[in-house]
């Protein structure tokens, strides 16, 4: 127990301390107290409309998310295919692509529509955005859809209320699937809230509250006062109100969770049977739909100027636009996500089992446990990354110049993934497994080698994936702390390459080609671990 | 026990990256001088060996967003001794960084820099080593001369004709924005305000960056040939010489032309500058001089599609580039002027533009 207490107070102070000291410089510079900033919102270019467009995005997405996941995840769920788990894996890949590669695969997309950049440009973010977060809706309803006991939907069938199947739906699956539903929508919400480079090259001239506090990272915090005042303010007030709409859906998605495992008792047996042709159309379209933007990407990545051309992949590889590679990039790429695997995987482990033993006798604090495990997908990048700085220079300034400390960024944004793939896993695990080796004398360690591992074996694989996939497209932590050229990690590549004024078409070219590598490495991953899942399992995601 | 197996290869894997990204840690010693520059500075890896090869000095770059977010880097990070050598900062930001005592003299020899690069700041705290102006561009297939006659004031921009049409840069997050909005600022001196605010009126497209609005809406810049193009601004806020480099990687050609209003451009001169903690000014003194060597600045048009700031310096006549930039008449405005009021026009800027 004591090992937890220490892993979970390293965790808290890990996420409050960066935060706690960005507020305090914030703050200093600022004048004006948040809720002045806040009502004055709509008054300064920088931040009109912001607070609108953020909550419209979010809701719309989610909804437009539900409408296409839902049947998805049916179709999906009920029956099944030749590959099923080629397709789990397709469709659940788009989750863990870079935003900045998934915006150019849409631009690439919808070159073809000039309507979707012009009048259409919401829907072009809300499709986007419906892309990214399919793979929640499937992962959150389709185990239990795949594994629920046939005869239930039989017994069904000769109740009253159950005759039609408009009635079952009503009466048997919406109750048995909403707080899946609804644990997806909230997440999906979440997603959709904080989005930025969807944002940023989807919609041009709107802003959500990510861009504008991207916008004033760099003056925030700056202890001049014509230069940090207003940025200061706006970062602050900006950042509470996307704090507090996050906790509110995190806390939302615990409680759903909790209250998911509670009600349902899936078989252990496979209750899919086979899918009809419409059936087999519909998954063909969506599967078509997650592949369209990043086979747009790979086609215009061969080309320059409207012309078919292997310039940007040799670019790309020689790193004769930027001094390095793209091979070499992949290496620091790979070696940072292997590091963020080793600390993410064990703490996250950590975390869930603690939160998972703690909730029997203390559910509140088993919540507080979650709500911290999950507070860095609340808090923005740019705090995030402030107080870091501010941390380091206060304390050890030759620290920032240390490799491993992006490595910190990483580490903060993949734990609460694998905590939430674990801890469903976790709650699923038969305790008598466990209590009869303690029984025959297994020591804990023991117990944990032997049973417990072996058992979640299934939910470490997949949440590793997810690391790694996720801290192999990190961007956005990236520039928490310094660059240098020498660990410079692929995204970041890809992101000076994009940097470049385009008059000299090939750097754009080299960036596509970057992307594709990093695109095709991400799947390969996740196709290669889908066979990992059991059938209804791997939690959430 | 498989599980254990595969544990321990992994972490065993994991040391092995770990070490391998270890051993290019950077040592301590005084022979590396430590840049920080903006994203898109130009000067190429080849060209930094040479620099080493030639004096023994390590370079180590540090890129830092744009010229804003390199002073506001160097001022976050002025305690820790991170960086001797800021690259990039411009004469719209000299004057803050100037009153916050942010460098140390940098003794080179200045005297075969050109009359344009010393024009806003000639001492040795900061050393200009490229310059170009930031002014409108148009598209002259839309400006015929008939229909649309090319515009004479900033006020003709506020006509019917441009109705949505133009696209400039948020001063707060883009460089060249920030730059065309002090040249607005000291052009139209009172009426700032409300040319701003009819500019709002006349639908001006504004953008967080200039690669948005350049090659996203602009419709005679190479974004026609980008993912993503919409091409609605006939008019974009860029440098006099972007049409000069459209030609120059266009093959000659480009339909894009610099506007010169005289005082409603800004001239952009970019330096070099030490940093007040650094106890490296003799490898930074030697970075100075071989960035403005004859040698070497020649290629800022090439590498960093800037002028050279040494004198006798120009834009090479291959393909145009020359012949399709404009020098035009800058506004007129020291650093100092800059820094005192560059809060007012910005809160302005956020008002009259709401």
């Amino acid at each position: 127990m004591r090992v937890r207490a220490v892993f979970v107070m390293a965790w808290t102070c890990a996420v409050l301390v960066p935060l706690i000291l960005a507020w305090g410089e914030l703050s200093s510079v600022a004048e004006r107290s948040i809720w002045d900033t806040l009502s004055s919102f709509e008054d300064k270019f920088q931040t009109q409309g912001a607070i609108g467009f953020t909550f419209q995005v979010a809701a719309l997405s989610t909804l437009l998310t539900l409408a296409l996941g839902i049947p998805l995840a049916w179709n999906l769920g009920r029956y099944r295919w030749p590959g099923h788990a080629f397709l789990r894996g397709l469709f659940t890949v788009p989750f863990v692509m870079p935003s900045i590669l998934v915006a150019m695969g849409f631009l690439a997309l919808f070159d073809a529509w000039p309507i979707m950049r012009r009048e259409g440009a919401l829907w072009a973010l809300l499709i986007a955005h419906a892309w990214f977060n399919l793979a929640l809706v499937v992962r959150f309803c389709e185990p239990l859809l795949a594994t629920l006991d046939p005869e239930l939907e039989e017994a069904a069938r000769l109740l009253p209320h159950g005759e039609t199947r408009w009635q079952r739906m009503r009466n048997l699956w919406a109750p048995l699937m909403w707080p899946s539903v609804a644990a997806a929508g909230a997440m999906t919400f979440l997603f959709s809230f904080t989005s930025f480079a969807l944002v940023r090259w989807l919609t041009p001239g709107q802003r959500n509250l990510e861009v504008v506090m991207a916008n004033q990272s760099d003056w925030a915090g700056i202890q001049i006062p014509e230069l940090g005042r207003a940025p200061s303010e706006i970062v602050m007030a900006a950042s509470m109100v996307q704090m507090l709409t996050i906790l509110t859906s995190l806390a939302l998605i615990s409680w759903l969770q909790s209250k998911r495992m509670r009600m349902v008792t899936p078989t252990i047996e496979d209750a899919r049977s086979s899918g009809s042709g419409w059936s087999a159309l519909h998954l063909m379209l969506m599967a078509g739909f997650v592949l369209a933007p990043l086979v747009a990407l790979t086609f215009s990545s061969f080309q320059i100027r409207g012309e078919w051309s292997l310039a940007g992949w040799e670019a790309a590889f020689a790193g004769s636009r930027t001094g390095i590679g793209v091979s070499e990039a992949l290496r620091s790429s790979i070696g940072y996500a292997l590091l963020t695997l080793a600390i993410a995987l064990p703490l996250g482990y950590i975390l869930a089992d603690t939160i998972q033993r703690v909730e029997q006798t203390r559910p509140r604090l088993a919540m507080a446990i979650d709500l911290l495990a999950m507070l860095p997908l609340a808090i923005s990048a740019v705090i995030i990354g402030l107080g870091v700085l501010i941390g380091l220079l206060r304390t050890e300034p030759a620290l920032l110049r240390e490799w491993w400390i992006p490595a910190y960024g990483h580490v903060m944004l993949t734990t609460p993934f694998v905590v939430r793939i674990l801890l469903p896993a976790m709650r699923g695990l038969d305790p008598d497994f466990e209590n009869s080796a303690a029984l025959l004398g297994a020591r804990p360690f023991r117990r944990l080698v032997s049973i417990r591992l072996p058992l979640l074996r299934g939910s470490l694989i997949v949440s590793g994936c997810f690391v790694l996939a996720i801290s192999l497209g990190e961007f956005g932590a990236s520039w928490v702390v310094i660059r240098f050229t020498e660990w410079t990690t692929l995204p970041v590549l890809i992101d000076e390459l994009l940097g470049r004024p385009g008059f000299d078409p090939v750097p754009r070219a080299a960036a596509q080609a970057g992307g594709v590598v990093l695109l095709g490495l991400t799947m390969v991953l996740f196709m290669a671990v889908e066979r990992f899942r059991p059938l209804g399992r791997g939690g959430d995601f | 026990m498989k599980a254990r197996t595969l544990m321990v290869s992994l972490l065993m894997m994991m040391t092995a990256f770990a070490g391998c990204l270890g051993s290019e840690s950077t040592s301590e010693d005084s022979n590396v001088l430590r840049i920080i520059s903006y994203d898109a500075f130009g000067i190429s890896d080849e060209m930094l060996s040479s620099f080493t090869n030639e004096t023994g000095i390590d370079v180590e770059l540090t890129r830092a967003g744009d010229a804003g977010g390199v002073l506001a880097t160097a001022l976050q990070t002025r305690e820790g001794d991170l960086y001797d050598l800021v690259l990039g900062i411009d004469n719209s930001y000299l004057g803050a960084a100037l009153a916050a005592d942010l460098f140390q003299p940098l003794d080179v020899d200045r005297s075969g820099l050109s009359a344009r690069a010393i024009v806003s700041y000639d001492g040795n705290l900061a050393i200009p080593f490229d310059a170009g102006s930031v002014c409108l561009n148009y598209d002259s297939t839309y400006v015929d001369g008939e229909n649309v006659t090319v515009p004479e004031s900033l006020w003709d921009f506020t006509t019917s004709n441009w109705t949505g049409k133009v696209a400039v840069e948020n001063p707060r997050t883009s460089s060249p924005g920030r730059a065309f909005m002090i040249a607005t600022a000291t052009h139209l001196g009172e009426d700032y305000d409300d040319w701003w605010a009819a500019m709002n009126a006349n639908d001006v497209i504004v953008s967080d960056g200039w690669t948005e609005a350049y090659e996203v809406h602009y419709s005679a810049g190479y974004g026609v040939w980008n993912d993503g193009f919409i091409g609605d601004a006939r008019a974009v806020v860029s440098y006099c010489h972007s049409p000069g480099v459209e030609a120059y990687f266009g093959d000659n050609w480009t339909n894009s032309v610099a506007l010169d209003i005289p005082g409603a451009s800004f001239g952009q001169i970019e330096y070099a500058a030490l940093l007040a903690g650094s106890k490296n000014g003799e490898a930074a003194k030697a970075f100075v001089e071989w960035l403005i060597s004859e040698e070497i600045n020649a290629q800022m048009p090439m590498l960093n599609l800037m002028y050279p700031a040494i004198a006798g310096g120009e834009l090479p006549e291959d393909a145009g580039y020359r012949w399709h930039s404009v020098v035009p008449t800058d506004a007129v405005v020291s650093p100092a002027e800059i820094d005192a009021n560059i809060a007012d026009w910005l809160d302005t800027w956020d008002t009259s533009m709401a």
